[in-house]
């Protein structure tokens, strides 16, 4: 429980950090002024809508104002869409996480056994032909791939629609297009353009793992004492290569909200990216601010679960003998 | 007879038209790269936004199927005086929710484009005093003669007063407001169409108003869709998902050319691009020149001869632009056909060059946006190559907009050398002179767009007078002169006018204006 609690309060002061370096950047993105009066505007009045959003407030001062405003929960009205920013995220996270959630499923259900399998039989034509998939997963950028597959399957043979988010169903109590066929065909190919790429990654990291540990001696002794095959790859080398494995895939899960900026780009799809590329355009401060912790917290919740997942899995942390 | 001759013709074109309405909705998929920063039509002063919104509110005053000004929530008016106008408005409009449209509802949609939130001040920067006569008539009174008052009121779009006060939207949204602004995502016009649903950057769907009080074309239902990647907007396009994709990109020209089903549809937009030199600092700046210049015309004449703009036309903007003389287009009142580009020739430049003092040429930072106007990065870079035949060595800044633009304008105008673009909202010359070419005076809210500070006294004296004279010929004569003035002295390099390059379905009939309206009541599908 100390474990947890110490972990808890270092990602409070990682998350302070993560908005201290984004207002530090934020005077970099911009002017959000200039997106926000037309070209006939006078000077005076650009200046004084510049001083009424607190614009030419000390940095530090803007962003003790926002710490303290977010920590109440109010994130401020964004400057290019005039709705509260909470409202906005809210609307859109959704979206995010539906595809998220679909990659980060299909990416594992494929990525495990593949691992595996390549990590036993590393010599099959199979495994040879899974191997060369993942190299191209891991190294066609996403943007290419997406715009590709528009390619293929909208314009030449006519059967996914290209961009948008399909219909919205309402299944116990959660509303998502995957509850959809419409929403399904919308979000079968950005969901597998991100997969790819974490395909590849955890299915080369399970793979490598796996040929680490069939080199171990307590594998060739266990292969001595005459074990079958099934229990010295599931029940000896497996379990020993899941350490890395966890906190590799925690951080791969998160960083697909990152990847999704560019999925959501190409297909246009309705969430957080696209939120962000917009208010990158605009110069949304509140909205950038707001994205910015969002992913921040992302990124230390899952550490949190996969510190706490190592608990579980690896008795020697448990014990504190690491 | 003639009354006998015209009843059926009358009888016979209400069954037409009873005919040719719409027995099923025929929905218009409309897609960009951008979507309406906002509903509030005082609120962003944006051209999409400006003209995305003039399908929903109206004004007094729009352009027609023909891009003349024509009545619109005015039905007539005349001029009591040089500085008095009777304005009648139109029976029998309503807006969307209903309620009838009158006088009130002119004046309040005057006084929230003044209040202080508003970006629409400008439009009524003429103006004295405006009052209701009666329930149908408006009188508005200028501080001088305006000649162009009917421009200017182009861009002013009236609300409902009754609505706007029961939902808080008295006046234009308010960024420090705690509350989220209403008028934002809700809209309640006299247009052609009404708002449906609104997600901003998701998909907007308008509907026809049933109760519009003008003709329309058969397109009862518009769903928009923001498309901010290229190639997803032309491949929707090329699929069948979207209808129509404006603007569409330059280089996927080629591609909706060859599709099957689909067409590209373009015509003169009227944004002149242009290329402005610093002629104010004494020393201009990033660079390591000593002094400035382009205080010396044969420098700026030498510049203008050695950038061909022809070649950037040709390749960079693959043939969509026509070559520019001057700082406005051919269609803005003010236009002078009488003058000719400097023509495009080294020798010419190295000369006027080597003459002012500059035989070796010189270095200097040149500053670009990436994502403003079209192929803007590569209209730079084609320039600074050309510059370097005449030895003028160009280090590039291209950068987005977003930074770009804090940099160049008011109250820094932190560049020497740029590449801009002005489109007249007025769509008269006086509005570039107010803007772009007139003798800086930030105070008296002239030349606020001047980055390169030139100054032609006679050419600033002729404006002034074309901005008060309401003799049309006079007035279009003195602004010709004066644009000869400004082109004379080099103010700027003017570069080309760009094309208004949309992608439709084969089925799609549109017009499209220079000034990037697209007044979907004249839209079509077939």
């Amino acid at each position: 429980m100390y474990f947890l609690l110490a972990r808890v309060f270092q990602a409070t002061i990682v998350m302070l950090c993560v908005a201290l370096v984004g207002f530090l950047v934020f005077q970099f993105v911009g002017d959000p002024v200039l997106s926000l009066v037309g070209q006939e505007t006078t000077v005076e009045d650009r200046e004084a809508l510049r001083e009424s959003l607190g614009l030419n407030d000390p940095i530090l001062m803007q962003y003790a104002r926002y710490v303290v405003n977010a920590v109440q929960g109010d994130f401020g009205i964004s400057y290019s869409f005039n709705r509260d920013v909470s409202e906005m995220i809210a609307d859109r996270l959704p979206a995010t996480v539906e595809l998220v959630l679909l990659s980060g499923v299909l990416s594992l259900l494929l990525a495990i056994p593949a691992g595996i399998y390549t990590g036993i039989r590393r010599k099959g034509g199979i495994a040879q032909t899974i191997m060369a998939i993942s190299v191209i997963g891991v190294s066609i950028p996403s943007f290419l791939l997406g715009i590709l597959l528009i390619l293929v399957f909208s314009v030449w043979l006519n059967w996914l629609p290209s961009f948008g988010r399909g219909d919205l169903a309402t299944v116990f109590g959660l509303r998502s297009s995957l509850f959809t066929w419409d929403g399904l065909s919308h979000a079968l190919m950005p969901a597998a353009v991100l997969c790819l790429f974490q395909l590849g990654v955890i299915l080369r990291l399970i793979r490598a793992e796996m040929l680490e540990v069939l080199r171990t001696d307590y594998i060739r002794f266990a292969w001595a004492r005459g074990l079958p095959g099934k229990r010295v790859y599931f029940g000896h080398a497996l379990k020993n290569t899941l350490v890395p494995v966890v906190t590799a895939i925690g951080l791969q899960l998160s960083s697909l909200f990152a990847f999704s900026i560019i999925t959501e780009l190409v297909f246009q799809w309705p969430g957080m990216g696209s939120l962000l590329l917009h208010a990158i355009g605009q110069s949304d401060i509140p909205l950038l601010a707001a994205y910015l912790i969002f992913v921040g917290l992302v990124f230390t919740i899952s550490n949190l679960l996969v510190d706490a997942i190592y608990v579980l899995i690896d008795p020697r942390i448990r014990h504190g003998a690491l | 007879m003639l009354k006998t001759y015209l009843a059926p013709l009358s009888t016979a074109l209400v069954l037409s038209t009873a005919l040719v309405a719409p027995a099923h909705a025929e929905t218009l998929r409309m897609a960009s790269q951008g979507d309406a920063t906002s509903l509030d039509p005082h609120s962003h002063n944006e051209s999409f936004t400006n003209y995305f919104l003039a399908n929903i509110y109206e004004g007094l005053v729009a352009r027609d199927r023909n891009f003349e000004i024509a009545g619109q929530l005015a039905e007539s008016w005349e001029q009591v005086d040089a500085t008095t106008w009777r304005f009648k408005l139109r029976d029998g409009v309503t807006f969307h929710d209903g309620s009838a449209f009158a006088a009130d509802d002119v004046i309040f949609s005057m006084d929230r484009a003044l209040s202080e939130t508003s970006n629409f001040k400008h439009v009524l920067a003429s103006v004295e005093s405006y009052s209701a006569v009666d329930d149908m008539n408006v009188e508005i009174v200028t501080k001088a003669p305006n000649p162009i008052l009917l421009n200017d009121l182009l861009d002013l779009m009236i609300l409902d007063k009754q609505w706007a006060e029961a939902n808080g939207a008295a006046e234009p949204i308010n960024l420090q407001a705690e509350e989220k602004a209403f008028s934002a995502t809700n809209a309640n016009g006299t247009g052609p169409f009404s708002v449906v649903s609104r997600a901003q950057g998701e998909e907007t769907t308008l509907t026809a108003f049933d109760g519009y009080w003008g003709e329309t074309g058969n397109v009862t239902e518009v769903v928009f869709t923001p498309i901010n990647n290229a190639a997803t907007l032309v491949s929707a396009l090329l699929s069948g998902e979207v209808d129509l994709v404006m603007p569409l990109p330059l280089q996927d020209i080629a591609r909706v050319e060859a599709g099957e089903g689909v067409k590209v549809v373009s015509s003169a937009e009227a944004r002149t691009m242009y290329i402005g030199m610093d002629q104010w600092r004494d020393q201009i700046i990033e660079s390591p020149v000593e002094g400035n210049p382009f205080l010396d015309l044969r420098v700026r004449q030498a510049i203008a001869h050695a950038v061909d703009a022809q070649a950037i036309i040709d390749r960079v903007m693959q043939g969509q632009a026509t070559l520019a003389t001057q700082y406005v287009m051919d269609k803005v009142n003010g236009y002078n056909p009488d003058l000719t580009r400097l023509e495009y020739n080294v020798d010419t430049a190295k000369a006027l060059l080597a003459e002012a003092g500059y035989p070796d040429g010189f270095e200097l930072t040149m500053d670009c946006s990436t994502d403003r106007y079209v192929n803007d990065g590569q209209i730079c870079q084609a320039t600074v190559s050309l510059l370097a035949r005449v030895g003028i060595t160009v280090n590039l800044i291209a950068q987005p907009k977003a930074q770009f633009f804090p940099k160049v304008v008011a109250p820094d105008f932190g560049t020497s050398f740029f590449l801009l673009s002005w489109t007249p909202s007025t769509m008269d010359s006086l509005n570039v002179f107010q803007n772009v070419l007139g003798t800086r005076d930030l105070d008296n809210g002239v030349g606020a767009w001047n980055i390169s500070g030139c100054s032609v006294p006679e050419a600033d004296t002729l404006a002034a007078e074309a901005a008060v004279t309401m003799d049309a010929a006079a007035r279009e004569a003195m602004l010709q002169d004066a644009m000869a003035l400004m082109v004379e002295d080099v103010c700027l390099v003017p570069l080309h006018v760009q094309q208004l390059v949309w992608g439709a379905a084969e089925n799609i009939d549109v017009v499209q204006h220079p000034t990037f309206e697209f007044p979907l009541e004249y839209f079509n599908v077939n």
